[in-house]
């Protein structure tokens, strides 16, 4: 799963870069955006989402101090969704080391055909 | 072995356009393009197969509760009804979002005398809906095992969006310094 890959990698820089505009919202949502994606890759349930949509939503609503009280508590699950999203990136890798041979991206602007063509072998 | 899906050229381009602005950093509501591309790709491969396939992944997961005894997906979405329900619920909040969005001009929300209503009326559509869209990841990752395009990678260049330029720079890459060419002809002549 190539294309997951790409996708959470770059949501996980994306969160980098909203962290230090201090953009919180913007990042917790892309730091949520790449635990979905590892959840559903995996097939795994989480019983506490229920909770963490509540805690979410408040933290939406809320102004001020009581903002950062919910932050906090969205940290304080940062760590078990961090767990699986590095579960979810090793099995891909795996999974991309079990393959005989992968083919790269026809996509290459100001290239036609067969020039753009590349062949990738793993290591 | 399962099988997979080839999907035309040109729907593949416009698929992997749209999930380029779902992976870009602008900060708005991305859902929407994510939904585009799951419409798109049912409507290509088919409803049927789609079911099919779904009710196959749904049994595997089924057996793997059963050996491993830890809670998957299946206790949630256990049928393919459920999911459209959920994604015909969530596709006119979206939309909506949308054309809120599209409606503001300028795009810069720190920014609080330009058309202070509309930017308020998009951050109160925003909180309706929440990022833990456990049905909605869901299928865009079983659509993606079906189809070819699990094999591609999303150009650089999708990622980028007009709006926000700013946290657009990557901040790992140093910027070239730019060469005025006016000059340089000027030097020769």
């Amino acid at each position: 799963m190539k294309i997951i890959k790409n996708l959470m990698t770059k949501k996980l820089e994306n969160e980098e870069v909203f962290s230090k505009a201090r953009r919180r919202q913007f990042s917790y949502e892309e730091h949520v955006a790449t635990y979905m994606m590892a959840l559903a890759y995996l097939g795994l349930n989480d019983e506490n989402l229920e909770r963490k949509k509540v805690v979410f939503k408040k933290f939406l609503l809320a102004t001020g101090k009581s903002r950062l009280k919910y932050y906090k508590i969205l940290l304080k699950f940062k760590q078990a969704q961090n767990n699986t999203i590095i579960t979810a990136l090793d099995e891909m890798e795996r999974e991309r080391e079990n393959q005989t041979g992968d083919f790269g991206s026809l996509y290459r602007p100001f290239t036609i055909g067969v020039s753009s063509f590349e062949f990738e072998a793993n290591e | 072995m399962e099988k997979i899906k080839n999907i035309a050229p040109a729907i593949r381009q416009l698929i992997i356009r749209d999930l380029g602005k779902y992976g870009g950093n602008s900060g708005v509501n991305k859902f929407f393009f994510l939904l585009n591309v799951i419409d798109s790709l049912i409507t290509h491969i088919g409803e049927n197969v789609v079911i099919t396939e779904f009710d196959k992944e749904m049994k595997k997961l089924k057996e793997f509760q059963k050996k491993s005894n830890h809670s998957t997906l299946y206790d949630r979405l256990q049928s393919w009804e459920h999911v459209t329900r959920v994604l015909d619920n969530l596709r006119p909040r979206l939309s909506e979002i949308q054309f809120a969005y599209d409606d503001i001009s300028d795009k810069k929300f720190k920014e609080k005398m330009s058309e202070p209503a509309k930017k308020l009326n998009y951050k109160k559509l925003i909180k309706k809906v929440s990022p833990y869209q456990v049905e909605l990841y869901f299928v865009f990752n079983f659509l993606m095992k079906i189809s070819s395009i699990q094999h591609q990678t999303i150009p650089p260049q999708a990622f980028t969006t007009p709006e926000m330029s700013k946290y657009n720079k990557n901040p790992f890459v140093k910027e070239k310094r730019r060469i005025n060419t006016s000059e340089e002809f000027r030097d020769v002549n």
